[in-house]
Order: C-alpha cells, then sequence, then structure tokens
C-alpha cells in the first residue's frame, strides 16, 4: 500500500510540475509577444551562451531584464534566442541592449517529427529575435558576478582553441565535437553519414566521455600520490565543471549523476546500483526541467544505458562469453553484445523519429567505437600536451588526425555495403 | 625511485606511442608527399560531388528541397558540369545565403 500511494504521489507532483513548468510566468518576455509581434522592440539582456557565428550570422541566448516598445519600457524575464545578421563579438556575461523583432518559433512540422517551437521549448526558449546589423545590437557592459557556468565556458574556449590551433578544421571539428560537445563545425555530411551506420552517439558527449575524464582526473590524482577518499572529493567538482564545458547536454547531466553516484559508492565501500542510478539521475533532470522527458537525446540515452544493463550480461551468458579462451575472440564478442544491446534498446526510437533502419549499426559500431576511443584519448592527451609543453603538440595532433581521417574512411566504407540502411516514410 | 602502477605504465605507453606514431607521420609526409593524402580529409569523405549528386543525395542532405534538386539537376543538363561552386548561385532560388550554407554540403572536382 505505502508503494501504490508513494507512486500516486511521485506521479502526481510530477505532472503538476510539468504543468506548473508549461505556464510562463506573468515577466515572462513571450507573454509579450501578442503586443510586440511584428513591432520592434529593444531588450537589454545578459548573453547567457557562448556566441556562435555560422552561414554568416551570430546566434546567441539572452536572459532579458528589460524590454522597450515605443514609449513604453517595462522589467521582464526569460530567455530568447537572438539571430544577428552578420558577425558580432560578444562573450559570455556580456550586457547588451538589442533592437530588432521578436516572434514566436513556427509549429509546422512532419507529422510524427517534433516542430522547431516544441524543441525550443524543452530548453526554456519561447521566443525568438532577429536583429539585421551588429549596428544594432550595443554593448553596455559585462556582468561580472563569478559564474561557474561562465568560467567553464571561457576553459571550453581555450581549449577549443588549442584544438584548432594543432589541428586542421574539419578534424578539430570531430576532436572538438568529442571532447567538447561542441558540434557546430562538423561537416552536416559527417553527421549524416554516421546517423545513416547508427554511430552518431561518438560525436555526442555522453557517459563514454564523462567516464573517460573521470579515469584521467583520477589517474592524474593518483600520479600525485593523492589518497583515495581525497581523490574522489576532487574529482567530482571537476567532473561538474566538465559536465558544465560540454553544454550540460542530458546524456552529459544523466552520465555525470550517475559518476558522481558510482565514485561516491566507491568512497563509502558501497556498491553502485545501476537501475536505482538511472532512475536518481532522472529524477535529477525531470526536476530541474520536467520537459525534458520529451527530448531525443534523453529518451535515447537512457533507452541504451537500460538495454545494455538489461540485455548484455542475459546474452553473455546465453552465449557463454566468460568460457571462451581466445581473449581477442572474447574482446570482440562483448563488444559486439554491448553494441547489439543497445541497438535492440534504442532501435524502435531511432526508427520513429528519423525514419531510419541501420542493420550495420553493430559491425560499425565494432570497428567505429574502439577507433572512437583511440581518438578521445589522443584529444585528450594533446590538450594536455599542448599545455604542458607544445613543441611535442603538432606530433599528438598529426595522430589524432590520422585517426579521425581513419574513422571517416571506415564509416565511408560501412556506408557502401548493401542494405546497411534503410531509410522509410 | 618513483613505483608506477600498471595503470600509470600503460597511460606513459600509450602517450609514448602517439608521440612516436605522430613523429613517424610528420616525417613520412616530409620525404613523400603522397602519404598526406591518406593522413588528410578528403573532400569525398565530407562533401559531395555536386556534378555527380542525383535527386536522392540532393534531398538526403536536408538543406535541398526536392524542388531546388530538380532545378540544379535541370541547370547541369542545360549548361553542362558546374566547373565551380560559385555558380551555384547562378541556379534560380539560390541566393547568397543559400549559397553560404550549400557550399559546406558540396564540392566540384
Amino acid at each position: 500500500m505505502f508503494g501504490l500511494f508513494l507512486s500516486l504521489f511521485a506521479f502526481l507532483f510530477g505532472a503538476l510540475l510539468l504543468r506548473n513548468h508549461q505556464i510562463l510566468p506573468r515577466c515572462h518576455i513571450a507573454r509579450q509577444l501578442f503586443d510586440l509581434q511584428g513591432k520592434p522592440s529593444s531588450v537589454e539582456g545578459v548573453v547567457r551562451s557562448q556566441p556562435a557565428y555560422k552561414f554568416n550570422s551570430t546566434l546567441l541566448l539572452l536572459e532579458t531584464r528589460k524590454i522597450e516598445s515605443g514609449p513604453a519600457c517595462h522589467a521582464c524575464c526569460g530567455v530568447v534566442l537572438v539571430k544577428i545578421n552578420g558577425k558580432k563579438d560578444l562573450g559570455y556575461g556580456d550586457i547588451v541592449m538589442a533592437r530588432g523583432n521578436l516572434y514566436k518559433p513556427y509549429r509546422n512540422a512532419a507529422p510524427g517529427n517534433n516542430s522547431y517551437r516544441d524543441y525550443l521549448s524543452r530548453q526554456g526558449i519561447y521566443c525568438l529575435m532577429h536583429i539585421p546589423s551588429p549596428y544594432h545590437l550595443k554593448i553596455l557592459g559585462k556582468d561580472n558576478r563569478f559564474s561557474l557556468q561562465g568560467f567553464a565556458l571561457g576553459l571550453k574556449s581555450k581549449v577549443e582553441g588549442l584544438l584548432f590551433k594543432y589541428v586542421p578544421p574539419v578534424p578539430a571539428s570531430i576532436l572538438a565535437a568529442m571532447i567538447l560537445g561542441e558540434r557546430k563545425g562538423i561537416p552536416p555530411l559527417v553527421n549524416l553519414s554516421m546517423m545513416k551506420t547508427g554511430t552518431v552517439h561518438i560525436l555526442v558527449v555522453s557517459g563514454f566521455n564523462t567516464g573517460l575524464v573521470i579515469f584521467i582526473i583520477m589517474l592524474l590524482l593518483k600520479f600525485m600520490r593523492i589518497p583515495r577518499k581525497l581523490r574522489i572529493a576532487c574529482a567530482i567538482p571537476l567532473i561538474i565543471l566538465y559536465c558544465l564545458m560540454t553544454g550540460a547536454s542530458t546524456p552529459v547531466v544523466r552520465a555525470t549523476v550517475m559518476s558522481i553516484i558510482f565514485l561516491s559508492a566507491y568512497a563509502l565501500k558501497r556498491e553502485g546500483e545501476i537501475y536505482n542510478s538511472c532512475a536518481l539521475a532522472l529524477l535529477f533532470i525531470l526536476l530541474v526541467n520536467p520537459l525534458r522527458l520529451f527530448d531525443i537525446g534523453l529518451q535515447l540515452s537512457f533507452a541504451s544505458v537500460l538495454a545494455i544493463s538489461c540485455f548484455y550480461p542475459r546474452l553473455k551468458a546465453l552465449l557463454r562469453v566468460e568460457a571462451l579462451k581466445n581473449r581477442l575472440a572474447r574482446f570482440l564478442l562483448e563488444g559486439s553484445l554491448v553494441s547489439f544491446s543497445a541497438w535492440i534498446g534504442t532501435m524502435g526510437i531511432v526508427a520513429y523519429y528519423f525514419r531510419l533502419f541501420s542493420p550495420v549499426t553493430v559491425l560499425a559500431n565494432l570497428l567505429i567505437v574502439p577507433l572512437a576511443t583511440l581518438i578521445t584519448f589522443s584529444g585528450f592527451a594533446l590538450i594536455f600536451v599542448a599545455s604542458a609543453m607544445p613543441c611535442l603538440a603538432p606530433y599528438f595532433a598529426a595522430t589524432s588526425e590520422m585517426l579521425v581521417s581513419l574513422l571517416l574512411w571506415t564509416n565511408h566504407y560501412l556506408l557502401q555495403i548493401p542494405y546497411s540502411c534503410f531509410k522509410f516514410s | 625511485m618513483l613505483i608506477l602502477t600498471r595503470q600509470e605504465k600503460q597511460v606513459i605507453l600509450f602517450l609514448g606511442a602517439v608521440a612516436l606514431a605522430g613523429m613517424i607521420i610528420s616525417f613520412l609526409i616530409k620525404i613523400n608527399s603522397r602519404v598526406e593524402n591518406y593522413v588528410r580529409i578528403d573532400d569525398e569523405l565530407i562533401k559531395i560531388d555536386l556534378n555527380k549528386a542525383g535527386m536522392e543525395e540532393f534531398i538526403g542532405t536536408r538543406a535541398v528541397s526536392e524542388k531546388l534538386a530538380q532545378k540544379i539537376i535541370q541547370y547541369r543538363m542545360e549548361h553542362g558540369n558546374f566547373d565551380e561552386l560559385q555558380k551555384l548561385k547562378e541556379v534560380k532560388g539560390i541566393g547568397e545565403n543559400r549559397y553560404e550554407k550549400l557550399k559546406e554540403l558540396f564540392f566540384v572536382e
């Protein structure tokens, strides 16, 4: 009975939280769009993202403070996605006055697809602003208060700068995506071709990368002969910093929360339980933003982790993998079973949202995931060496570039296999 | 004397292997420029050949509609292959902004 009431309470609480989240506060700028749509308005706010320049436009998120339209001027709140025609040099924390047109994102979507408006609303963006030229945006000052997010983004820019300094643009953009979650520079066709082979997850910072970062941090701290509990205490804030650096996307937040739980369990000499830690990570994500429940990234991330946890041990026992004497055969079979388990868990979601079915996924993951591991390791090594010993950085960069080239060629040849991918309407 | 654990030794070996591989690649590129073709990323891997792309490939990029793909193919049939990417602007429906997006997707051999 207690369990039933608790479940009912949790369900009602979740439903109310979701509904509450969908109702915007009175001061929210999107609630004033009815009066402002189509009319030029001036908005004062703080830049809350790293501005991205692509296709002759600058995109940024603006946390609004004040809005002026005609003679009226009043305080407001909420985040606006701003698009400026042309390039404007801005940084996180800049206080700006922008003049342009405010409007709601369009709702048109193919049946079964999420609309752009839904996609933005899940990130807390309900309003867009178009600024015709960089001269319509003035920088008023800087928000000098210390912000962990700002510090993390500053660090991310420096690390990105290091990658682009030593590696040509295309491999550097792939390294930046795999290490920092920065995907804006990836050629669109690379993204599309990896989606077809079911390996696009390697271009997204996820649990794998977070695990790698934890491994590197713990190893570096071990090098410094720091005791275990102190190592864990140092590692946790660094993992949170990495999570913020990579944009705190759903897979990274999931991996970060689960890692913190497992590290804490390790420190307390207790066993971590994967289903409980998954549930806790999901609870944390949904408490902050319940609309993430409808996010494709969240669904895929949790589906793959749960599928691997559920199917992999059973398949391993069924095929008696442990009994194999040949280590290479055992390694290959284990890798295949992990990919196969993840594929079973995510196949339905991928087919529903992307209308894709990729039988080549298991083979592709078997070849590409170890390559991606090497690339991520060598990318981190490049960053470390470029900071500490820049004279050696070109050699690490050459290896990283070669590995990225090998990854793209492998993916290219996998797509040539007959019936590797099916697209359906 | 510094006593290293097995993991630490593996990391040091890995870093050494990466540096050595990089040195070998740099050396090979200097003595034989053809090696660079295997290391550098070809346009073929990241873009589509504008003169060989069919309707499915144009639409598959998601940046070209069926109508625009037909216009590009029509232009190719009437004027022959594109000899440079800039010629895309001569296709009706491709202005400066659209060209900026399309040049990321296509190349001309």
